[in-house]
């Protein structure tokens, strides 16, 4: 083939464009770029990544929702421990109630004390978790409970998705855990009823509340269970969401990372390929007739 | 004495004849570098022997003509080929330069959707709370915002292409003229000559021919009288001997007010252009092809999705138990819904009325109808994929479509410069070539001018016999 100086010219130019070209790609995947900043570099791996971003914003975004249902359990647990635990004092007081060798005076003191606890009970239930009132079903924007033990909530249960398509109701039914519905005990009337029975140092109305305390204690008791069993729940919920952004992030990774030991080779090869073209390219304008003719 | 009076002549003539070779070298070195150029040569023939008794002398040499090199066989296929990678090549650049589609973009469609239904999840967990109110909001505006943005930056591509394909019709008309004038140029010039060839304008015309190819795709037709007639992909003529017609731009009513191209014919009657090559062909590729797909897909979506949130928007109800009414505007038909969508103005400034709840009873906490719009992200849409895999096909099909032109623009960018380099090498100059010439042109001249010292000397010898 003949050569001509412009075949030459023209080929150092583009050997050492291409290059130059590659060595910039190389460089800039040596740094930590993405593999791809254009789909057309892989269309199939950036709809990937697109496809993966969108899986690490669900599953991020249902373990915020279950770690904050699970937060807000582990508190309602706590107020239902502190319902039980008045409770078992209610009982107690009960029992001595009962009584015969209890004196007027100490019923009515004890009557006293079963008052206080009815406060305590509706303090305790109107626990406000962030922005909720968590006993309050649907109407969480407010106390749930009057002073008297009145429900001022509803019956709303809060649904979230624990997994991707996967609903789960994540709190207790205040009305079936406290107030009693479907075969259970109404604890604020329970204590509202000792109270009075103990104010008005009527004995036998004393023994008719005993058995409702035993079933009060275990249905509150068989609250916290519940609270115990979706805190199980979302906590594995939080902990396979927390997988599933993992393993979100790997697959995007996979697709937009470079891998730094081929990052490394591409650009020591990227430069041994500009460090050819250069050296070829000035030797071939070095050797032509017009310097030998001089 | 006559005959060596005959031999000076003979003499005068070869050192034309050399000088005309070292010229021409002279000529091909100082045009090394000029575009399109094709070397010349310069050819001798001897000078027709004169009869003497009976012997013929010989009468020296004398410049035949001078010739460009040229090999019909790559010039027949040059415009082809560089009218085919000018064509992928713009559209090839036009997708690349596309960057709303990157796959990482911040705020890109892609994102502010997972965004969107990450926080109509957070809000369904806590409906009352105004914070999170806010929080979906500003998401659904973000999500409306990313469309928004998406659809102009794909329209301003389109757009920039109608620019380039106006710059480049003008620059296509003008070469269109210059074509003609040549051919009358180079058809006076071999008119005023006994078979010399024009050879500095032949090489301007065929380079403007490769520029117009470039530009337009436009074939070559060569004509008995020696004209170049270039005629477009679709069979029209644009250049015919002396007359050039012209390639005009007119907004396109059905390509939504995009250039469309018609030929301005010499007659002054006028022709729809169906099929263009070269850069504009490129340019029009792009702009009516994987650009535009992907803006109809991108308003189907918008359009698709704003449905589909509206339906189960409006079939909650607000904080104060009211019906929701839509969440996003765009528009009665899907064209141009990804550019229009905008959230309702009444929720932006009062993200009260986001229905959140499935009952009119006014309950703050109730999100159920927020898991219903939340579901929307698994649910096909009226395209039959949800709406992220509508943007990942959409991502993934204009990327498919910029790596096949890419691809194609490669292989036909070898197939010219493989062109190039075998018209390059029977064409071009080469400089050791030019100076051997002008070293061998200036021996003959330096041995001729002795010839004629000799012949002068003979002649100063008979001069003296008087």
């Amino acid at each position: 083939m003949r050569v001509t100086d412009r075949l030459i010219f023209e080929r150092a130019n583009f050997t050492t464009a291409r290059a130059r070209a590659e060595m910039d790609e190389a460089g800039r995947q040596a740094a930590g770029s993405s593999k791809i900043e254009h789909p057309g570099q892989d269309p199939a791996g950036a709809a990937a990544i697109v496809a993966g971003r969108a899986q690490l914003d669900r599953f991020a975004s249902i373990a915020r929702t279950s770690s904050r249902a699970f937060d807000e359990l582990g508190q309602a647990d706590a107020a239902l421990g502190e319902v039980g635990a008045i409770l078992a004092r209610a009982q107690q007081l009960a029992i001595q109630g009962a009584n015969a060798a209890t004196s007027p005076t100490g019923r009515a003191s004890s009557a006293v004390e079963i008052e206080a606890m009815i406060l305590g009970v509706a303090s305790a239930l109107n626990l406000r978790v962030g922005n909720r009132y968590i006993f309050g079903g649907d109407q969480d924007h407010a106390p749930p409970f009057a002073m008297d033990g009145s429900y001022l909530g509803d019956t709303g249960v809060r649904n979230l998705e624990v997994a991707p398509g996967v609903l789960l109701d994540t709190s207790l039914r205040t009305e079936e855990v406290i107030k009693g519905a479907g075969g259970g005990v109404d604890v604020f009337a329970l204590l509202r009823t000792l109270a009075d029975a103990l104010a008005a140092d009527d004995v036998p109305g004393i023994q008719g509340v005993l058995d409702g305390l035993v079933v009060a204690i275990d249905q509150v008791a068989s609250g916290r269970t519940q609270a115990g069993g979706l805190m199980n729940v979302l906590q594995s919920a939080t902990d396979a969401a927390k997988a599933g952004e993992d393993a979100a992030k790997l697959e995007i990774s996979r697709h937009a990372d470079p891998d730094p030991v081929e990052a490394a080779t591409r650009l020591a090869l990227a430069q041994h390929a500009l460090d050819a073209a250069l050296t070829i390219a000035s030797q071939s304008f070095r050797l032509t007739l017009l310097d030998k003719l001089r | 004495m006559a005959n060596l009076l005959a031999l000076l002549g003979h003499a005068a003539s070869s050192l034309n004849a050399h000088r005309a070779a070292v010229a021409t070298a002279g000529h091909n070195i100082q045009n090394i570098n000029t575009p399109g150029y094709s070397r010349q040569q310069a050819n001798l023939a001897p000078v027709p022997a004169d009869r003497i008794g009976n012997h013929y002398i010989g009468g020296g040499v004398q410049l035949q003509n001078i010739t460009q090199i040229r090999d019909r066989f790559f010039e027949m296929q040059f415009p082809q080929a560089t009218a085919a990678a000018a064509r992928s090549q713009a559209e090839s650049r036009a997708l690349q330069s596309v960057y709303i589609f990157n796959p990482q973009l911040q705020n890109g469609v892609g994102d502010t959707l997972a965004k969107f239904y990450a926080d109509i999840r957070t809000l369904s967990a806590d409906a009352g709370n105004p914070g999170l109110r806010q929080q979906a909001v500003s998401s659904s505006r973000a999500l409306a915002l990313s469309f928004n943005n998406a659809a102009t930056s794909l329209r301003q591509s389109r757009l920039g292409l109608d620019a380039q394909v106006e710059n480049l019709t003008a620059k296509a008309s003008a070469l269109s003229q210059e074509i003609a004038s040549l051919n009358r140029q180079i058809r006076i010039a071999r008119a005023s000559t006994s078979g010399g060839a024009p050879n500095d304008l032949m090489d301007q015309r065929t380079r403007a021919r490769d520029e117009l190819a470039q530009l337009t795709g436009a074939n070559e037709i060569l004509d008995g009288e020696g004209n170049v007639s270039m005629v477009l992909p679709n069979g029209a003529s644009l250049v015919n001997g002396d007359f050039a017609a012209r390639i005009e731009t007119f907004p396109d009513p059905a390509n939504g007010g995009h250039l469309g191209l018609r030929l301005i014919k010499f007659d002054g009657s006028t022709e729809a252009i169906a099929a263009m090559g070269g850069s504009i062909g490129g340019s029009l590729a792009a702009r009516d092809g994987a650009l535009r797909t992907a803006l109809d897909q991108l308003d189907q979506l918008a359009f698709d999705f704003a449905q589909a949130v509206n339906a189960v928007h409006q079939a909650g109800f607000d904080l104060q138990g009211n019906p929701g009414g839509p969440l996003f505007h765009a528009g009665p038909v899907a064209a141009g819904a990804a550019s229009r969508i905008v959230v309702e103005a009444a929720i932006l400034a009062n993200p009260d009325l986001l229905a959140a709840s499935d009952t009119a009873a006014g309950a703050p906490g109730n999100g159920a109808n927020f898991i219903a719009l939340g579901a929307i992200e698994d649910q096909s849409l009226a395209s039959g994929r949800n709406p992220m895999s509508t943007i990942a096909g959409i991502i993934s099909d204009f990327g498919a479509a910029s790596s096949r032109v890419t691809a194609l623009a490669a292989h036909d960018t070898a197939l010219l410069q493989n062109l190039d380099s075998m018209r390059e090498s029977v064409s071009g100059v080469s400089l050791d070539e030019e100076l051997i010439r002008v070293q061998q042109a200036q021996r003959a001249f330096d041995a001729v001018s002795k010839v004629i010292s000799v012949t002068d000397e003979l002649l100063d010898t008979l001069m003296r016999l008087k």
